[in-house]
């Protein structure tokens, strides 16, 4: 059915897309200033103020040469793919169970969700996490990564709320023939929630490819394990000491050293941009998914 | 209930149980087996040291007293000493000779960089302290750490320190900065055997100068270089016109940090006044904005800003870098004074494809009329570098005797040369790799026929392009040489030292030391001066009057003064002066 443009819904379209343009060019400015920078010249970018819309000075690949070539970065992404695997499949499997859990009616349902409700508004702080930790071996491991971000209470939430809009007669049909909880599970419900899942595969996706300060607590001692985010802001960091401490350093290479925050922030988001634009119809649906009743 | 069903819910309830667990693991802890109750006499007295064997062979250049036989492994919290030469510092060419001459063992941890506050307030929350750590990211006081029982007092310990026993007897400033009131001292840091420098100051461009007056430049003191504030006067407007000429629409004779001051009294020591905190003129202590001094400097600020000499938004400028403001001005043609670093000076920052060549020169802090430079603050209190190097020793280390004794010998003369420069080649260990993948075999330095010290060529002080911080114990407490590499510094650097710090020199005023106030002293100050306003008031106050929002009239100078008296500043001056006077005393 076409439906019929009124004067008043042409205006509120105008006005309706006019402020999502805005937003998106609000959202899009400083990414693509950061792009282009990238590629400039670092005296003329030092000298040029406000945003780039374009290269400016002489383009050069010089910055990525730098950081490409630091064989930290190879490091970083072979470890962080790791973390964003392992880390992700391990959490997708326990919010999956944790919210079917949460969705069958027992009488733990109901404080066992308070009980969650509460550790998503209060922790313990760095402190106490860290001595847990460090008594469950985690320091220096790997698994610092993987284990104790796992369980995320919003996620549990979301899957749980996902199983409770799976009409009941499906699970009832399936009992009917013999389907215990794992194979209602697996065979009746994870396939009617697909949205949800790919929506928590999306969160743990982006929150493990940045996640930075995890590793700098617990692996602060094993470079050999950080992943890729704590090598960039160590590059980011000691960039700017260097041009603090510039004794002797020559002019140049302080002028390159903005240049090369400019690369490494692109090396390091570039593969969640081009991701996120596959998975944004899962997003949509997983999200909305949840939150509708009936 | 079906025997299969019963075992699902036991294995549940089995899973629930293990789940459950970790909850309970971080409960009750182990005895700490250097308890806060120990006190430093009891690790005193644990240490092998006294009935010991000599164990030292004739001719040995081992300190005497201490077991080196024994092999013992330190560990040792440090800043993040990231490098792409090797991957931790335990590598470091100079932590392996140490090793290998004292048959230890260091163990470095270094946090991430730009983490070590984190790391420092988790180590020492969780008790899992080294046996040496890095003070200068702690934000505490280090008294409160002692009294905790986290760290030792050092001065206990020197009997095993007469080289920085030395140090300390031969320069009383040095000695007064170790210690404390109570005759205790918490940490070890770095002594420069020459005054500190500094990287940083205030830089102009002579081209510009050059450029408007055709080559006639004529200070009216009668110096070649500016050197009052007579002389500001003459180049400001010339800086402007220059920049108008250009037609220029954004552009700013002077930058000034957005606070409206130089955090290093730059300027305003012109008018022998410390911006924005306490200072001291030999004996008494003073609070800079209170000063008529701080008036005249706010005075002539005004002038200079509504002459359009100062950059008009300096005051939205919070994200500045302090040694690098507004780099499209600087870097644009369209700055004639700022804070810079040693990098700016000369033609370094002239744009090659353009005809404008930058003479980018050190300025020092000038004079103000009815002022000498002996108005001026000394840039360094004293030769120690300052917060850079400082280590404490936790109560974790199980023999402090000995970690100090190896510290100790840093600050002898040969020792001083391993912190400042490195290793010759004739030190250089059997099992360092560093050195030799470098092409460093030669050493990092050494004295050629005629005794001169020469640099290896591939470090970066002489001109090549290894990273010399990384190849020598710049992380180590102890005697910084730096008389030597002095000597190698460039005619422009040697210059930009002396307009820097060549005030250092000549006159006694500086910024207050840190000081140690009794418990009553401190109860009182806060009381008369709740949160600190002394300090937050001055920020907010220069910018309004520099920029004009706040009239500069007597009436409005007075209900200033006034305003600091009702923040009880009378108060803290009373308590300062006598927490000072103990300092002096020390």
């Amino acid at each position: 059915m076409i439906e019929k443009l009124t004067p008043s819904r042409v205006i509120f379209n105008i006005i309706n897309y006019g402020i999502l343009t805005l937003l998106s060019l609000v959202c899009i400015a400083p990414v693509w200033h950061v792009l282009m920078a990238s590629f400039s010249d670092p005296r003329t970018m030092m000298a040029t103020p406000g945003l780039f819309k374009w290269i400016v000075g002489k383009p050069t690949l010089e910055g990525y040469r730098i950081v490409l070539n630091n064989p930290s970065i190879l490091t970083g992404y072979r470890n962080t793919l790791f973390y964003v695997v392992a880390a992700t499949l391990f959490s997708v499997v326990m919010n999956i169970i944790g919210g079917f859990a949460l969705s069958r009616k027992t009488k733990l349902k109901k404080p066992l969700t308070i009980m969650l409700i509460f550790s998503m508004m209060f922790s313990g702080g760095l402190i106490p996490s860290y001595m847990v930790n460090m008594k469950l071996g985690f320091v220096g491991n790997p698994l610092a990564l993987i284990i104790p971000g796992a369980i995320n209470g919003f996620h549990i939430i979301l899957m749980m709320n996902a199983f409770n809009q799976v009409s009941s007669s499906y699970e009832e049909s399936a009992k009917l023939d013999g389907a215990g909880p794992l194979t209602i599970l697996v065979s009746i419900l994870l396939p009617l929630v697909k949205a949800t899942v790919a929506v928590i595969v999306m969160f743990m996706v982006v929150q493990q490819w940045n996640s930075w300060f995890t590793a700098s607590i617990y692996l602060s001692s094993r470079r050999d394990l950080w992943p890729l985010q704590l090598f960039m802001r160590e590059i980011l960091v000691q960039n700017d000491t260097k041009m603090i401490s510039a004794a002797e350093a020559a002019s140049a290479a302080s002028l390159v050293n903005n240049l090369v925050k400019h690369c490494v922030t692109v090396v390091g988001t570039l593969p969640i941009l081009l991701l996120y634009p596959f998975a944004q119809k899962y997003f949509v649906k997983g999200i909305t998914l949840g939150g509708v009743k009936g | 209930m079906k025997p299969i069903k019963k075992l699902k819910k036991v294995l549940a309830l089995m899973l629930s149980l293990m789940m459950l667990l970790p909850l309970l693991t971080a409960c009750g802890s182990e005895a700490d087996p250097s308890a806060a109750s120990q006190g430093d006499s009891q690790i005193a007295e644990s240490s092998n040291v006294g009935d010991a064997a000599d164990p030292t062979s004739e001719g040995s250049d081992l300190p005497a007293g201490i077991d080196w036989t024994v092999h013992e492994t330190f560990t040792w919290w440090t800043n993040s000493r990231a490098n792409n030469y090797y991957a931790s510092y335990n590598d470091n060419p100079v932590v392996k000779y140490l090793e290998e001459k004292f048959n230890v063992t260091f163990e470095f941890t270094e946090p991430v960089a730009g983490t070590e506050v984190d790391s420092l307030a988790l180590m020492f929350g969780t008790g899992q302290y080294t046996d040496i750590v890095a003070m200068n990211q702690f934000q505490s006081n280090r008294e409160e750490l002692h009294e905790d029982g986290v760290i030792i007092d050092i001065a206990e310990y020197l009997d095993y320190m007469p080289n920085l026993r030395m140090r300390m007897d031969a320069d009383p400033a040095y000695n007064s900065h170790l210690y404390n009131d109570a005759g205790q001292f918490w940490h070890v840091d770095g002594y420069t055997e020459e005054n500190r420098k500094s990287s940083y100051g205030l830089v102009y461009r002579r081209d510009i100068l050059e450029t408007m007056t055709g080559g006639n430049v004529q200070f009216p003191s009668g110096s070649d270089e500016p050197e009052t504030i007579e002389d500001w006067d003459y180049m400001l407007p010339l800086f402007k016109e220059y920049f108008e000429n250009l037609g220029l629409v954004e552009y700013a004779p002077l930058i000034i940090p957005y606070l409206g001051f130089f955090s290093f009294a730059e300027l305003t020591d012109s008018y022998g006044v410390f911006p924005y905190n306490y200072y001291v003129d030999g004996k008494t202590v003073y609070y800079g904005p209170a000063q008529d001094g701080w008036r005249e400097y706010v005075t002539k600020m005004n002038e200079w800003y509504k002459a359009g000499y100062i950059y008009q938004d300096f005051a939205t400028r919070t994200q500045d870098f302090m040694f690098q403001p507004n780099p499209s001005l600087l870097y644009g043609n369209g700055a004639g004074i700022w804070m810079g670093v040693l990098s700016h000076l000369g033609d370094a920052m002239s744009d090659p494809e353009s005809d404008v060549v930058y003479d980018v020169r050190p300025l020092k802090s000038p004079v103000a009329e009815g002022y000498t430079v002996t108005d001026q603050l000394r840039r360094n209190a004293s030769r120690s570098d300052g917060s850079g190097t400082a280590y404490a020793i936790t109560t974790k280390c199980e023999n402090p005797a000995k970690l100090l004794s190896i510290i100790d010998y840093l600050y002898s003369d040969e020792g001083g040369m391993l912190t400042a420069y490195g290793l010759t080649k004739e030190q250089i260990p059997d099992s360092d790799t560093v050195y030799a993948a470098n092409g460093l075999e030669e050493g990092a330095y050494w004295f050629d026929d005629n005794g001169n010290f020469v640099y290896n060529p591939l470090l970066d002080v002489a001109g090549g392009k290894l990273d010399s911080s990384c190849f020598n114990g710049s992380a180590f407490p102890g005697y910084v040489r730096n008389s030597f590499g002095n000597l190698m510094l460039s005619d422009e650097v040697r210059n930009a030292y002396d307009k820097w710090c060549g005030v250092d020199e000549l006159t006694d005023k500086m910024q207050i030391p840190p000081l140690s106030s009794t418990d009553e002293e401190e109860a009182e100050m806060e009381a008369a001066n709740p949160d600190n306003a002394l300090y937050n008031y001055p920020m907010e106050m220069t910018t309004k009057f520099i920029i004009g929002t706040e009239p500069l009239d007597d009436e409005s100078w007075n209900k200033h003064l006034e305003q600091l008296e009702a923040m009880g500043l009378s108060t803290v001056l009373k308590n300062l002066q006598a927490a000072y006077d103990r300092f002096l005393a020390r």
